[in-house]
């Protein structure tokens, strides 16, 4: 199939090719309606936009204020760009531009938190950049446990998701987390759960990224380690890994650590729980701000 | 009498075995779908090359086109049925790859003309599982190509000017950052 076609692709049907384009991605259709006013006109109907929308859209825009556009295109294009407050504002939603992939972000209030209703160890707070009208804001605890829980059957089916807890350090007062492993999972509820390590200390990060790091503490930087933390975590060999470990800054600012991935087949619903806990150490821990968990397609599995 | 009473006997006996020999013959080719078929004859298709084909009627199921046009002419198949759009190579094709039971490897050997023909006659037609996958082996390999290989490989012509591209080109900009081809 390598030499040029004698057969003029012209002569297809426009349905045809919209049929052909609804096989290809959201970003193909939108480049090869430059191929022809046939193609661009194959591009912008509602068959080929119909498909890559999720099958439940209705129902999912249901839960949110009243949406009218006025092609499937502009619906998709707009579910990508700005989440959707939906579940009375405890849930947002969007779609992955890629594949329109479903995503989701559980707020703070949608989450388990533990002392969470505790002014002493947790209060809550509304933030001009957050997408959601409360955030929990984390004063100082020892027992750190945030869990979220959400249904397989709202993601898209054959899909690899990733969780990630979306939050930031407050400014005045975060304390306690740079040497501090905090252990993240996920998995089906009543299941096997995937656990991992991570650390909540995104200057720590950047410390590490940037240095040598020796094998054995005892040098530069990790003098101080040996005072303060007698457990240090296993030197770090890669960036790879130093990324998994440390939180990432978002497009929206904030940053966000993950939690680990999970393959849905979208057959059986099954109730999906991600978690982090530091409950181990004993240690008071404090000054987080958290948004929720966000649950979105990842492109490229952790080793 | 006698006479009659045994003709019409022998006669049903043939029809009998007809019929079994038909029902058999239809069970090999179809395997698992031995329980639909009332009729027994082959269907009579003719190409636009006026090559006359006989097709087993529940090959023509598929052909939603040609189904429609059977039971709406009280399903009278004695007479060929005319295919103006489809050459008899094509239709060959489309026996072939029927009898592959659609192996899409099967397809993936034939020139890309050939696709294009099967694609608009399975399109007349209204054959779907063979419009689909021949949907899917074009899709798939027209994904992530840039638009200038895409039109070249497919001689389409570009009937914007140069102003309409722009402005396409500037409604779409997403798709096109970052974008890398394999070209």
């Amino acid at each position: 199939m390598t030499q040029s076609v004698v057969v003029d692709f012209n002569n297809l049907p426009e349905g045809c090719i919209a049929n052909i384009l609804s096989f290809t991605s959201p970003r193909d259709v939108c480049r090869l309606s430059l191929l022809s006013s046939t193609f661009r006109s194959a591009a912008q109907s509602d068959a080929v936009w119909n498909k890559f929308l999720p099958s439940d859209f209705h129902t999912i825009l249901s839960q949110s204020s009243s949406l009218s556009l006025p092609s499937k295109k502009d619906l998709f294009l707009y579910l990508c760009q700005k989440p959707l407050l939906i579940d009375d504002g405890k849930k947002s939603f969007q779609l992955d531009k890629v594949y329109g992939k479903k995503c989701y972000m559980l707020s703070a209030r949608n989450l388990f938190i533990v002392w969470g209703d505790t002014p002493r160890y947790w209060r809550w707070t509304s933030l001009p950049d957050a997408r959601f009208s409360e955030v929990a804001e984390l004063r100082s605890v020892c027992w750190l446990e945030i869990r979220g829980w959400i249904n397989t059957g709202m993601l898209s089916p054959e899909t690899l998701y990733g969780a990630y807890l979306v939050f930031k350090p407050n400014p005045s007062g975060f304390y306690g987390f740079d040497y501090q492993l905090v252990e993240v999972s996920i998995g089906i509820a009543g299941g096997e759960n995937r656990k991992r390590t991570v650390f909540l200390d995104a200057e720590r990060g950047r410390r590490l990224r940037y240095q040598i790091v020796p094998r054995r503490a005892g040098t530069g930087i990790f003098n101080r380690a040996r005072f303060l933390a007698p457990v240090e975590a296993p030197p770090v060999e890669d960036n790879d890994s130093l990324d998994l470990q440390h939180p990432k800054e978002r497009a929206d600012e904030w940053l966000e650590v993950e939690l680990g991935e999970f393959f849905n087949d979208g057959q059986e619903d099954k109730e999906l729980e991600m978690g982090v806990y530091e409950i181990k150490s004993g240690d008071w821990k404090g000054g987080l701000l958290v948004q929720g968990i966000e649950i979105r397609p990842k492109r490229t599995p952790i080793n | 009498m006698g006479e009659k009473g045994e003709s019409s006997k022998s006669a049903m006996l043939k029809h009998a075995e007809e019929e079994e020999l038909n029902t058999k013959r239809l069970k090999t080719v179809e395997g698992e779908e031995s329980n639909m078929v009332e009729e027994t004859e082959n269907i009579k298709l003719k190409t636009s090359d006026e090559i006359i084909f006989e097709v087993e009627p529940s090959i023509v199921k598929e052909m939603v086109t040609i189904q429609t046009f059977i039971e709406d002419n009280n399903n009278e198949t004695s007479i060929p049925i005319p295919l103006p759009n489809v050459t008899s190579n094509t239709l060959r094709r489309i026996l072939e790859f029927k009898a592959r039971g659609f192996d899409e490897e099967f397809v993936k050997t034939l020139g890309m003309d050939e696709v294009f023909e099967l694609i608009l006659a399975a399109n007349y037609l209204n054959m779907k599982t063979l419009l689909d996958i021949l949907t899917k082996i074009i899709a798939d390999f027209i994904k992530n190509k840039s638009v200038e290989f895409v039109r070249k490989f497919f001689n389409i012509v570009n009937d914007f000017t140069p102003e309409e591209e722009a402005k396409i080109r500037e409604e779409n900009a997403w798709a096109f950052e970052g974008f890398e081809c394999d070209d």
